[in-house]
């Protein structure tokens, strides 16, 4: 079974995520500051970790370089996750190596979608109508931004 | 004679005294405006992110229950939380509309257009738009011109536009009725295209036209429990017209209907254009350079006027936009200089002072245009286009 750690300060956003990825299979541990996010990965060798990017102690982009730099948990993949929508966020992420950007609110099964594309589960196939759909009725604003 | 001549000079002493103090009390509510409008922008980000928590947690709990993750459900229970996960999603909106106004008053919401088929664009407008539009029982048509064939647009962000005219035909058009979307090329200015959407609605009155595309606007005769959103729709879309070249405005008449259209350039402007920027501050010079070359201009950035004239010297030179107080050079000798080997070069003053004393010196390089720099990133880009389309040939020393 594979493990994937969440390291999230939102503990009903960290559950919710925990019950969605335990339903699918998938073992799930937590944590809810940046150093605990370190200290587990360490020590569990997770075969994901999911970073929020605003935590307690540090951020998801400090966790993520300790967890590429130290031996037993280089090369693990991450997807960084976030409900800031400030600018460079996404640069950043991509430069650590990200595997998946989300926004929340999740869509709907985009989670699992790219859980299961980081652990090389499914192949990437590129949604033709990303462009267009979701789509903000009111605004026509989309909810996802280009990287 | 000589007490008439002591109270004038007391009189323009008490004068200079008292604009000294304006001009003093100006700069500090200019500047208190500037720190509060800040606040103000981190108070959105702030707001947009506690709300999206929340909404995170909750509409993820939903989907879950929704899944029969948590055991199977009844069907009044399934229509009940489908009721609650798409009032996560109109709040969700909202505060995408937030993000969206506040990143374009900060200058971070750019647009990138690239060779774009408008057909295609359209017809995948259409498709999205046609379920919703069949379920109200409304005619959706379309009408693109033939001889548009592929325009630089930005097509994720005039999809948007799109999208939210069509949104809000669909609100406001009873049952049985038709919206069309079309476009041609724009009758009044052979260089740009025209997109138009119209309906057959309750219209708009007189009264609101002017004001439909102000921030938080809505017209309030209408049920707003009908109308969602919250003001920030045709403001946010009007924004993206702008960022493009482009302009927007409404027809309407009160029980026919409302013909919103837009306009977007043919062609982004030449890459040869070159524009010479000059302030001291480094920040400023770098939001400068990136606005402007991502509307294809050569930008050549300078932190004072000396540096700037050996930078620009026989080059071909298109505009320059100076910041008022520099140091070293002043800009009046600045922009002089700049005239005298560039006669008839567009110049704008760019400040966050614009009643200093400095700008009376200025003033006598008429024509010139001000911006102040508490402008929007559309405005500069609108103040740019403008004095480009309106200029001749171009000034090569």
């Amino acid at each position: 079974m594979k493990l994937i750690l969440i390291v999230e300060d939102d503990r009903k956003i960290a559950l919710a995520m925990a019950v969605r990825l335990k339903a699918n299979g998938y073992e799930v541990i937590m944590a809810l500051d940046a150093m605990a996010g370190v200290e587990m990965a360490v020590k569990h060798h997770p075969d994901l970790v999911i970073l929020d990017i605003s935590l307690p102690a540090g951020s998801g982009f400090d966790v993520a370089e300790k967890i590429r730099n130290l031996a037993p948990t280089v090369g693990t993949p991450l997807i960084f996750m976030t409900a800031s929508r400030k600018p460079g966020l996404v640069t950043r992420a991509s430069e650590l190596g990200a595997v998946a950007f989300i926004r929340k609110p999740f869509k709907d099964g985009e989670l699992l979608s790219d859980v299961r594309h980081a652990l090389g589960e499914v192949p990437t196939v590129p949604d033709p109508a990303e462009s267009l759909t979701p789509v903000n009725p009111t605004s026509g604003t989309t909810t996802q931004e280009k990287p | 004679m000589t007490t008439d001549l002591q109270g004038d000079l007391t009189r323009e002493e008490e004068l200079n005294t008292r604009n000294t103090l304006l001009l003093s009390q100006q700069t500090t509510a200019i500047q208190a405006l500037n720190s509060r409008n800040i606040e103000l922008q981190n108070f959105y980000h702030t707001v947009s992110h506690e709300l999206q928590t929340p909404l995170t947690s909750a509409r993820e709990f939903v989907s879950i229950l929704l899944d029969g993750i948590a055991g199977p459900l009844t069907d009044d229970q399934r229509q009940y939380l489908h009721l609650i996960r798409e009032s996560c999603d109109q709040l969700q909106f909202c505060v995408a509309d937030l993000v969206e106004a506040t990143r374009m008053e900060t200058g971070k919401l750019g647009v990138h257009p690239v060779d774009t088929s408008v057909e295609t664009l359209v017809a995948n407008i259409m498709a999205a738009m046609a379920p919703a539009m069949l379920a109200k029982g409304i005619d959706l048509r379309s009408d693109v011109h033939p001889s548009l064939t592929r325009v630089p647009l930005d097509e994720r962000r005039i999809a948007q536009v799109c999208t939210n005219l069509l949104s809000n035909a669909l609100k406001f058009t009873p049952k049985g009725g038709t919206v069309t979307v079309r476009v041609c090329d724009d009758p009044d200015k052979p260089d740009f295209i025209r997109f138009s959407v119209s309906d057959t609605g309750i219209g708009i009155a007189p009264e609101h036209l002017e004001r439909i595309f102000d921030k938080l606007y809505q017209v309030r005769e209408t049920d707003t429990s009908i109308l969602g959103g919250v003001g920030l729709g045709l403001y946010i879309a009007n924004g993206i017209v702008r960022l493009h070249g482009g302009r927007m405005w409404v027809e309407s008449t009160v029980g026919q209907g409302s013909t919103f259209y837009f306009t977007v350039p043919k062609r982004l402007l030449p890459p040869s254009r070159h524009i010479l920027c000059v302030d001291d501050d480094e920040p400023v010079r770098t939001m400068l350079r990136a606005v402007l070359e991502r509307i294809g201009l050569k930008v050549t950035a300078a932190c004072d006027g000396e540096t700037a004239l050996e930078l620009v010297q026989g080059q071909t030179l298109d505009m320059a936009i100076v910041d008022l107080c520099l140091p070293g050079m002043s800009s009046p000798v600045l922009m002089r200089t700049l005239r005298a080997t560039w006669p008839d070069l567009p110049l704008v003053v760019y400040t966050a002072y614009p009643d200093s004393q400095l700008m009376t010196q200025a003033m006598e390089m008429t024509p010139l245009t001000l911006l102040t720099k508490t402008c929007t990133k559309e405005k500069l880009i609108a103040t740019v286009r403008a004095l480009l389309d309106a200029r001749g040939p171009r000034s090569v020393p």
